[in-house]
Formats: C-alpha cells, structure tokens, sequence
C-alpha cells in the first residue's frame, strides 16, 4: 500500500465532518439547491476532494461502498478508503450502502442497488456522482416536492435525459428506491427520493 | 394526543445535586477510588462489561461508581457510551482452546489431561461470613507448584473423538456473522444471534431460565462438561497491513454443556452442547447461557417446544435488561394526559353503570307493583 | 550494528501492545535522535467487536465490543507506524506506533528488540508463568479410598 493512501484525510475530524454532515442535511431539505462546499481532504484519483469529504463523514466500517468504474482492492481509491474511513470497496452493486460514479457510463441500473424494503426505506444505496459543474448543463430538470416551495430548475453538467428518465423512475417508487447527491469541485446538490422530476418539455 | 409540559427544572438540578452528595455521602470517609473498584470489585465490574457489551474495565468501574453500586443503573451507563464510540472493525474468533487458564474444571470426566484445576473459586468455602475481612488483614501470598505443559483439550473435543458427541456446527467462512447492535432482531434467529443475545442478556434472567430448564420445564439433562477462565488474545486483522495483530488479552469464562440426548427423527441418540461464552469471570452466567443455548436449540434438533425457556421470542425480547429497565421504569414518566382521559372514560362508564343498575332497579320496582296490582 | 531480528513485526506489535506507558514513555524520552513523528490518523479511540465461535470451534458470533485505541504515525525517514491496542490510552498507542515505525528500520531494529521488546516479553512471560503456578497448586490431587470392604 503506497504512503500516499495515509495521508490527505480530515485534518479536523469533528469540525470537518460536522460541516460536512451539515452541507448533506441542507443538500437533501432543500433538493437541487446548490451548496458551496470547500473540499478538506485531498483523496487520490478518481476522487474529487469533495467526494473524500463526504465518505469521511460518512462512510465506516458498516458501510461497504461500491466504486462505477469497479475498482480493485489494492487500487488507490480503495486503499484510500479503507485507511481513513475503515469501509469495505464491494464489487457487488446489491450490498452497497454507498456508491461514488465518477463516470456516468460505468454506472450499473439504478435498480441493482439496494432500494430499500416498505419495513425499512432506509436500507438503501446513497449515490454520490461526480460532476464537472452543478449548473450550467445541457438538459434541465424541474424539481418540485418536499422541501420545495416552488418548482426548481437543475442542470448539472454530464446528465442526458436517459439519466433523468431513470431518476424519475427511481423517485416514482417513493418511499423505497436509492438518493443522490451531486457533487463538484467545490459544491454538492442533493436529489432524494421524494423529489419529483420533471424533464424539460417532456 | 400529547401536550408538552414545562416546569421543574429548578427541582431537577436540586435532585441532581442531591443524588451526587448522596453519592459521596460521609466526607469523612475516603471516596472510592476506580482502581479499587476494578481490584476489589472486579466482578461487579465484569458483570458490568458483560451486560453493557462493552469490554472496559476502567468505564465499568467508573460506571458502578456514578451508579452508587446499582449494577443495571451501571449496565445503562456503559452501554449509553457504547452507543457513542466508532466501530474500527471486527476481531477474529478467540481461540478458547489457546487460553492462558486460570481454572477449569469438568463434572464429567475426573481425570482429565491438564487436570482439574480450581483457580479462584468460591466453590467448597463455608461461605460464612469472615470478618476479618471488615479490616485489612494481612493477605499471604497465593502458593505455587509446578505447572504441567499447559495443554488443556476441550472436553468436548475428548468426546468428539468417539463420534459421541455432536460436532460445532460450520456456518461456512463466507456466511456473514449476524449482529444484533446493527440490525434489530427478527424471529426465528439463529444461533449465532441468540449467543449474542444471550452473552449480554441478564444474568439474574438467565439464572432464572436455566434453573427451569433444570426443574422440568424443556429438561435437557445437563452436565458440566466444562467450564474454563482465562486470559486469551484478541487478534484482529490490520486491513492497511494485510496481517493480523494482537492487541491485548481479555478475560472470558466458557462453559461446555453437555446434555443427554435420547435421538429423535432427525439426530441420531448421542450427547448435545449448549455453550456459554461470557466477558471476565462470570461462571454462573456462562453456564446459565449454556442451558438457555441447549434449549432454544429445540427446533433443530427435533425436540417438542413446551416450555418458556425454549421460545426464543419470549427469552430473546425479555433478556436485555437495559431494554427491560427502560421499559418498566419509563411508567415513572409524567402520564397526566393519558391518565386524565382514562380518568374521563372511567367516570363516563360508571356514571352509565350507575344510569343501568337505578334503570334496572326502576323496573325491577314497577314490575313489582304491576305484579301486586294483578293478585 | 546489524543484528539478526528476534521477531517477527506482528510478535514486535504485540509485545508493544501489552507493554505499559511507563514503560513505552521512558523509552522513548531515553531514544537518542528522534526521527520527526507525523501522526496520519488518531491517535483515536474506538471499539472492535470481539468474536466468539459457537461450542468453541464452530461458526462464528459476536461477543460483545472492548474499547481500542489506534494511531498511524510517520517518521521523518519515511517508515509508517501502526498500533492498535485494547483500552483507551491515546499516548501508548501513538508511542506504541512510533516503535512500530522505528522497528521496520535496520539500523534501529535490533536495538528496540534488545532495549525494550525482549525486556518486556520476559517481564509478560515471568507474569503468565506465575499465573500457571499459582493456578497448578489448585489442582485437584484425585485418590481413591477403598471402602465397605466385603471380603
């Protein structure tokens, strides 16, 4: 294992992993709401330090996280994730509580992540995908339901509509089915399963 | 409905304060210090870490303290900063076969390799009060003799080579070990998570149980096969490192059960176990969990389900005795609106019984009269 | 000075394990050029969950959790330390680690193992073998009595 997986975790733990926890909580009440979010911890590739942020705070030892592309054990980012947060890199999709894409093209169905069962919703994948930037995208979604006043429009960068067809899907089964959260070089985007989807001129 | 209610705040801090001088007590008197609790009461504070599942002497003994000597007051303590403490992971299996052995003793076989081996018991005092002890008398030295070569095969294992004896049952490595603190528990459950359970259920619970089991409610005829206390390792695997390290010793105490077992449509007639695996020196416990462990097995091994030691629902949901105290105790809590409404209905229903038993009584009296006027 | 190792890194982790801070700190404040120490993470403290196996050998189930602490540290050479001890003493575990570090160093090798880890192997051997003593003059001397003699 390289010495580069030991270092660049929480230099703060408790202060880092409490601003970050907030960023997720604020992500999720107010959804497709853009929230600046500093990155603190600097992983290795293909992580952005957000990402890093967010399965330092969230992520440990009960939580197995599922990597698209599939990483290997002994890669960086697993070697990375192991030291700092303690969780298992699963290769099966079905036992992941988290899962990060960093490239939407190795992202499995939606439907091969736990969605959780009607006894218990919250045994379900939270997805972090990364994006190049949370606005200014080419496909724009309007998003309305809890937490929502009014309808919000989200255009992250990289996201067909195929993508938003499934997310549709995936929100559609409410209250079981997986939540996401958008992340970028320096900010995060929540969408959880209660948010309703709306493809522009669909 | 519930309606919150404000008010006695002041009182609450005064009672606070007044537990914790109470607590202290007599200033005149040294204050109790941890290392004494940990020396002297050291299996109070086992019984602590056993119950509140969390192996930590120091936190035991502070927490038996804080406690005034309550021991399930001391069991909740521990187990709330369990609650609060990261998981960095698992340990391999012990290997109670590896054990540096402080006693071990089997009612079944007299002449076993490694001996019988008293350690330290109360077993065969007067158990008459002595009170020398009330001062501080001078305590000789434990005595020495040589010691053998140290090994000590399970008793079990003894049996085990004559085929007599059930063999431990292999989940298989890959199996994932269940785990009552992640996910809650749901019925039937397996062994593995009924010894969870039952390693840190209540000993006064399980005392209670086995004792049953002994009386004739599910009789299993039990012997002692063995019981064993000692130090041994905690191994745990250093993902980082790709080996696996000791961390340190604890001690566990472990007892075989060995049961009579006449066969039935799906077991051939040989002897069954019940086990008994329990943090530092608590025999009775560890033996209690092995009579409680050999009765839930009813359904596997084909027996018939008749009494309450063997209803895993029933023992599992009532063992714990944070979930059990919290539970009775919260019926101190204010219950003034639940109260005041059965309060209502309760006068409502008498107020209707009176109406019946006066309407009844009205009748009663004109059938009377109607009667009289007729003769 | 390039002695031949005595142990293993997993024996040499485990001597530092159940070795007391006293003992760690007063080799630590005695070590002559101190490598620079960089702690990567902790130390903090935690729980692991211990495992029994069921009767013994079988399948494997959960016990109950102990306290643990751990750190990783990095020496200013380069090497990285790893402890990971029961308890909850922060100081043992970053020292614990330190000695870690400094053991994967040739030249420092042989050193800690004759200073500090031999010495404290001994002291840990001489306290089990005190118990097994003092345990052996609790065995149970069985002899037979003849009785009812009927002859």
């Amino acid at each position: 294992m390289s010495s580069l997986s030991y270092s660049g975790g929480f230099a703060e733990p408790v202060f880092a992993a409490q601003a970050a926890f907030r960023a997720v909580l604020d992500a999720f009440a107010r959804p497709g709401n853009v929230i600046s979010k500093p990155a603190e911890t600097r992983p290795p590739e293909p992580f952005l330090g957000v990402t890093g942020d967010l399965l330092c705070t969230l992520a440990d030892t009960d939580t197995p996280v599922f990597l698209a592309p599939l990483a290997d054990e002994d890669s960086a980012a697993a070697a990375w994730l192991r030291f700092h947060t303690g969780a298992e890199v699963t290769r099966d999709a079905s036992r992941a509580v988290f899962a990060v894409c960093t490239s939407l093209k190795a992202l499995p169905a939606l439907s091969q992540f736990p969605q959780g069962t009607a006894e218990y919703p919250d045994r379900s994948t939270t997805l972090i995908l990364q994006v190049e930037s949370l606005e200014g995208g080419e496909t724009q979604v309007l998003l309305s339901g809890p937490g929502l006043a009014q309808e919000r429009p989200f255009a992250p960068k990289g996201l067909a509509e195929p993508f938003w067809h499934e997310v549709a899907r995936n929100n559609g089964q409410y209250p079981r089915g997986v939540d996401f959260l958008f992340v970028s070089a320096s900010a995060i985007a929540g969408v959880p399963r209660s948010t309703k989807i709306q493809l522009q001129g669909a | 409905m519930y309606v919150a209610v404000k008010g006695g705040e002041t009182a609450i801090r005064n009672a606070h304060r007044l537990v914790a001088d109470k607590r202290r007590g007599d200033r005149s008197v040294p204050s109790i210090s941890l290392d004494q609790i940990v020396n002297q009461l050291a299996l109070a504070v086992d019984r602590v870490m056993a119950e509140g599942s969390l192996y930590d002497p120091e936190l035991a003994a502070l927490a038996i303290k804080q406690a005034r000597g309550d021991m399930i007051e001391a069991i909740f303590l521990l187990r709330a900063f369990r609650t609060t403490a990261p998981r960095f992971g698992f340990s391999e299996p012990l290997d109670t076969s590896n054990m540096l052995v402080e006693r071990r003793i089997s009612a079944t076989f007299k002449d076993l390799p490694g001996g019988q081996l008293l350690g330290p018991t109360f077993d065969y005092t007067h158990r008459l009060l002595d009170p020398e002890l009330a001062g501080d008398a001078e305590i000789p030295a434990p005595e020495l003799a040589e010691a053998g070569d140290g090994v000590m095969p399970r008793v079990t294992d003894l049996l085990g080579q004559e085929g007599l004896i059930e063999a431990d049952a292999d989940a298989g490595e890959e199996a994932e070990t269940g785990d009552l603190t992640r996910e809650p528990l749901s019925f039937p459950a397996d062994r593995a998570l009924r010894l969870q359970a039952l390693a840190r259920g209540d000993e006064g619970f399980l005392l209670s149980l086995g004792y049953s089991t002994q009386r004739g409610y599910a009789r299993s005829h039990p012997f002692a096969g063995e019981i064993r206390l000692g130090e041994v390792e905690v191994m745990v695997e250093i993902p980082e490192l790709g080996f696996t390290v000791s961390i340190g010793r604890i001690e566990v105490t472990e007892c075989q059960m060995i049961n009579q077992f006449k066969g039935s449509a799906k077991v051939p007639p040989q002897f069954t176990r019940g086990y008994g695996l329990v943090f530092g020196h608590a025999e009775r416990k560890a033996m209690s969990m092995a009579l409680v462990d050999r009765a839930l097995r009813w359904r596997e091994l084909g027996e018939e389900k008749t009494a309450p030691a063997q209803d895993e629902e029933f023992v599992l949901s009532h063992s714990d005795n944070v979930q059990a105290t919290g539970f009775v105790e919260h019926l101190k809590l204010p219950h003034y609106v639940d109260f005041q409404a059965e309060l209502e209905l309760v006068r409502r229903m008498r107020a209707k019984h009176e109406a019946a038993v006066r309407d009844s009584a009205g009748q009663d009296e004109s059938k009377a009269k109607q009667q009289e006027a007729a003769e | 000075m390039n002695r031949e190792t005595a142990m293993t890194r997993q024996e040499a982790m485990a001597v530092l394990a159940r070795s007391s801070l006293e003992k760690l700190r007063a080799a630590w404040d005695g070590w002559d050029s101190k490598p620079a120490t960089e702690l990567l993470r902790g130390p903090e403290t935690g729980m692991i969950m211990i495992r029994g196996r069921t009767g013994g050998s079988g399948a494997p189930f959960n016990l109950g959790e102990a306290s643990v602490t751990r750190a990783t540290v990095r020496l200013g050479t380069g090497e990285v330390g790893f402890s990971c001890i029961l308890g909850r003493d922060t100081e043992k575990a970053r020292l614990a680690a330190i000695f870690d570090g400094l053991w994967q160093r040739d030249g420092d090798r042989g050193r800690i193992e004759q200073d500090l880890l031999l010495p404290l192997a001994e002291r840990l051997a001489a306290a089990d073998r005190t118990v097994r003593a003092q345990t052996a003059a609790t065995q149970v001397n069985f002899f037979t009595m003849v009785r009812g003699d009927d002859e």
